[in-house]
């Protein structure tokens, strides 16, 4: 091997990219080479170098601009969108129909069902938030009670 | 409350799809700007680029194999975003011609002897060819491995490592070049 390639081994191995018996015959080499050696020395240098450098950060601006920019395409192009309702106690996955149908029995039917049932020490707080996804309708929040 | 590593964020976007857009832009937002100011050398079109990034970010995650390495795949997509910049931005806003009127000019020897030497390094990897200075940002910077940067940057690992020595090289003597004109000018004095 010529000490041009022994000096790619030599980048490989500040990379962590060798094997261990390629380590091995590097170090063999490195022991004979003054030229090898320095070219250690001044990778590392560079790496150094490089690496000791303020961080570069973001712009405040690219905040603002990247959320309001999912929020728009969250609103009007939801792959899934989650829906907290009440009285479900699990994941569930429908179609549109199916949801549909559901929402209308949790919007009416829970709403006339915590009327009716509801006891005087029953509260908000009891109240238990579950998440449905669904895939093609905007978010709908449905408050009720659990019975 | 966010992810602590790369594989609960990819579980996580698994699980809620672009819900789970939020933890992943504020985990790499600062990464992929400095990506793209590095190989742009200009801080509102590496804005656009990382903008553009995370747009197409948003747009794809549902695209995203959760088996393979999420950082690599969100380099290929800011690399794509800050060449299609680079490709538009004129001449004059190019990288080397910006290196070459900040260097090449008569350089007032007080400014160059109060550079610090992380700004003569930033320089030299200014000076390296696009090919080389970008697979010394991913290594150095970005620190992915051999593997990541062959996905990003489309090329094998063998000729990334191959890639990574020259720039290293080409890099070492640039600097030495500068370091002696730099000597050999104080020594005038
Ligand atoms: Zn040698």
């Amino acid at each position: 091997m010529s000490c041009e390639q022994f000096e790619e081994q030599v980048s490989a191995y500040i990379d962590h990219e060798l094997r261990d018996e390629e380590t091995e015959i590097l170090f063999r080499h490195l022991g004979n080479c003054v030229s090898c050696r320095k070219a250690m020395t001044v990778a590392l240098d560079l790496r150094s170098g490089l690496r000791d450098q303020a961080p570069l950060l973001a712009p405040e601006e690219l905040d603002e601009k990247v959320m309001s920019m999912a929020r728009s395409r969250q609103l009007w192009m939801p792959d899934r969108v989650a829906v907290p309702v009440t009285m479900w106690q699990r994941r569930i996955s429908m179609r549109v129909p199916a949801v549909a149908a559901a929402m209308f029995i949790l919007l009416f039917g829970g709403f006339f069902a915590s009327s009716l049932w509801l006891g005087p020490n029953d509260s908000a707080a009891n109240a238990k938030v579950q998440t449905v996804y669904i895939t093609t309708l905007p978010a709908v929040e449905v408050r009720g009670y659990t019975p | 409350m966010q992810p602590a590593t790369d594989e609960q964020l990819v579980d996580r976007i698994r699980k809620e799809g672009s819900l789970a857009f939020t933890p992943l832009y504020h985990r790499y937002k600062h990464r992929v700007y400095a990506y793209c100011y590095r190989l742009l050398r200009h801080p509102q079109n590496a804005e656009d680029a990382a903008q553009e990034t995370f747009l197409k970010i948003h747009r794809s995650l549902h695209q995203l194999d959760s088996s393979a390495s999420l950082q690599a795949w969100i380099f290929t997509i800011a690399r794509n975003e800050a060449f299609t910049i680079l490709r538009r931005m004129k001449p004059s806003e190019d990288l080397e011609n910006i290196t070459d009127d900040v260097w090449d000019d008569e350089t007032p020897l007080e400014r160059v002897v109060a550079r610090e030497r992380s700004e003569i390094l930033q320089h030299c990897l200014g000076l390296l060819r696009p090919a080389y200075r970008e697979i010394l940002i991913l290594r150095e910077y970005e620190q992915l491995s051999y593997t990541e940067i062959a996905r990003v940057t489309n090329l094998s690992e063998s000729a990334v490592k191959s890639a990574l020595f020259k720039a290293r090289k080409s890099m070492g003597k640039k600097l030495e070049t500068i370091l002696k004109g730099k000597n050999n000018e104080l020594r005038a004095i």
